[in-house]
């Protein structure tokens, strides 16, 4: 080897390290914490890693509960840490829980859009549950994003479905109170498509960065002195790191569901039912299985009026809304909603358990 | 008989003084109590009379109340639409900028990187290409190796082309879950499977009477 080449080759070695540490630095994925609950991954394609939790105590319900989270963050923020996990606690309610961990999209997934994401990944794991329980329907919870996604995967294939369940949904994007609804509004058709032809996928960094804009003050001061004044609390400071790791858990959004979901909230075609999955209008009338709507009163990302509009749109006989005085991320690990929250969701699923 | 060497100011202006004892000394008249002792005396003082909590107090609303009225500056700036606009625009010129700038920087470098013996993007790529194919190839392999369960593979193979096959569905049937009869899956009602997008697929077997551990099959 020539000694230009040996040099170049140092060379590179130096700024592939350099950037791999901005890489970091900038919210690459990093890995998961713990787990507080058992889970064996069942069943793995596309995009879908299907992790099961099995069901405990005597009470175990019969229809499974597929959990389904956003694209946009890792879902460790649902089984947290011990005593403040959802999943465990409605593993301890004798649900079969069953969650879809998303696999952070690469290069080559950016072709991967709600049709790939509903038709492919979330039907197959729907139908991995199905053989692996041998039970036809299954209960969906989805939470934010992945609200959406199952409320979209239960409009197109409504027969698989038992119950659904979505949290803080972004349905309806017509309002515009929230920072979040303006500086969405902000982002152009343009803008979206220059960052998917640029990277290909919507940056985690971009993501995070997003987020962050949104409350300046919180993120680079009082979320920290608030970790100080409750300091004293025995626990708190563990749950905080937690949480913080969680906040740094972005992943990237794959490029084509990144330009389907900017068009979708600036037409706002779900709500109006023109949006298209596929082949297929995403059609909420089709919906008629029992739905609960769980809205975040103090939610400051998902607007509790975005959510608000759902059970008018479907055609479901035994639908509602559940307002809880919570905000977005509070609904899954704030204490007060383990203890009020979800005993309320349980005991609506386990109602219709049969 | 006291001496002159007893008196502290004996040595002022002494040849043995240094420079720095004199300016001690100065600080010594000017302030009689340093003032250190004299904010511990204060605070300890305070501390008696059950002052302090209501000062922690105070302060901590006077902290609120600024971090509240930042949090309501900063809402007011995102949701006013002149402010929405201008960032909506600057998104875009800067983001069109950046595109620019990687392909300059694109053509720059791909011109300069064979010149010094280094592959070029395109090169990297399709070994990269290469190296996730031959992966996924590996964990079909073990994924096929590890599932000795012949039910297992078949329901492997059904999820994947989305069809469940006739012997599945019969063994289907035989299987009972969770102390509850099964439920016949007509693969009728089954939804087809529609895009094209599709990679790999990996059945990591049923499982088994021994528990795993509690950290594995977590994480990226």
């Amino acid at each position: 080897m020539s000694a230009i080449n040996e040099i170049a080759s140092l060379w590179m070695e130096g700024t592939m390290r350099t950037l791999d540490a901005f890489r970091t630095g900038f919210g690459a994925t990093m890995d998961d914490p713990p787990p507080a609950t058992r889970s064996r991954v069942i069943y793995e394609s596309g995009l879908v890693r299907l992790r099961h939790y099995e069901a405990r105590g005597a009470n175990k319900k019969r229809v499974p509960l597929l959990l389904i989270y956003s694209l946009i963050k890792r879902p460790f923020i649902l089984d947290l840490q011990p005593g403040r996990s959802v999943v465990e606690y409605l593993v301890k309610q004798g649900f079969d829980v069953y969650l879809i961990d998303w696999i952070p999209p690469r290069s080559d997934d950016r072709n991967h859009g709600f049709d790939e994401y509903v038709n492919t990944d979330i039907a197959n794991a729907v139908r991995a549950i199905q053989i692996y329980t041998g039970i036809e329907q299954i209960s969906i919870l989805g939470y934010c994003f992945g609200a959406l996604l199952g409320l979209i995967y239960s409009a197109l294939h409504s027969g698989n479905v038992k119950n659904l369940v979505t949290l803080t949904i972004p349905l309806d994007t017509s309002p515009r109170q929230l920072p979040i609804e303006h500086l969405t509004a902000a982002m152009t058709s343009r803008s979206a498509k220059v960052i998917v032809d640029m990277y290909g996928n919507a940056p985690a960094w971009m993501m995070y960065s997003f987020f962050n804009t949104l409350a300046p003050t919180h993120h680079l001061l009082d979320k920290f002195v608030g970790a100080y004044r409750s300091s004293a609390r025995p626990g708190y400071l563990d749950t905080f790191k937690l949480f913080e790791r969680w906040l740094h858990s972005d992943v990237p959004m794959a490029g084509r569901i990144f330009l389907e979901t900017s068009e979708m909230w600036r037409e706002n075609s779900l709500m109006k039912g023109t949006m298209k999955v596929g082949e297929t209008i995403a059609d909420l009338t089709r919906i008629a299985m029992p739905l609960l709507n769980v809205i975040g009163d103090r939610d400051d990302i998902v607007n509790p009026l975005s959510s608000e509009p759902l059970p008018e749109l479907v055609s479901s006989g035994d639908k509602q809304n559940l307002h809880y005085p919570t905000g977005h991320m509070g609904a899954a690990i704030s204490a007060d909603s383990l203890k009020r929250l979800w005993p309320q969701i349980a005991t609506w699923l386990s109602a219709r358990d049969d | 008989m006291a001496t002159n060497d007893d008196n502290p100011r004996s040595k002022l202006n002494s040849i043995d003084s240094t420079f720095s004892d004199e300016v001690l000394k100065l600080a010594q008249c000017l302030m009689p109590e340093p003032p250190t002792s004299k904010v511990k005396r204060i605070v300890a003082n305070i501390t008696d009379k059950g002052i302090d909590r209501q000062l922690h107090e105070i302060g901590w609303k006077a902290y609120d109340t600024v971090i509240g009225a930042a949090n309501n500056a900063t809402n007011r700036v995102f949701t006013s639409p002149a402010v929405g606009q201008v960032l909506g625009g600057a998104i875009d010129i800067i983001l069109r900028y950046q595109r620019f700038n990687a392909a300059v920087a694109g053509a720059f470098f791909s011109a300069l990187w064979p010149a010094v013996g280094l592959p070029s993007a395109t090169e990297v790529e399709a070994i990269r290409s290469d190296v996730r194919a031959m992966r996924e190839e590996l964990r079909d392999a073990v994924a096929e190796r590890d599932s000795k369960d012949d039910f297992a593979s078949e329901l492997h193979i059904a999820v994947r082309e989305s069809i469940v096959s006739q012997q599945a569905d019969e063994k289907i049937s035989a299987r009972k879950t969770n102390g509850h009869p099964a439920t016949h899956i007509d693969p009728a009602t089954m939804p087809a499977k529609k895009s094209s997008v599709y990679q790999f697929s990996v059945w990591s077997g049923w499982p088994g009477a021994d528990p795993m551990e509690p950290g594995e099959d977590v994480g990226n």
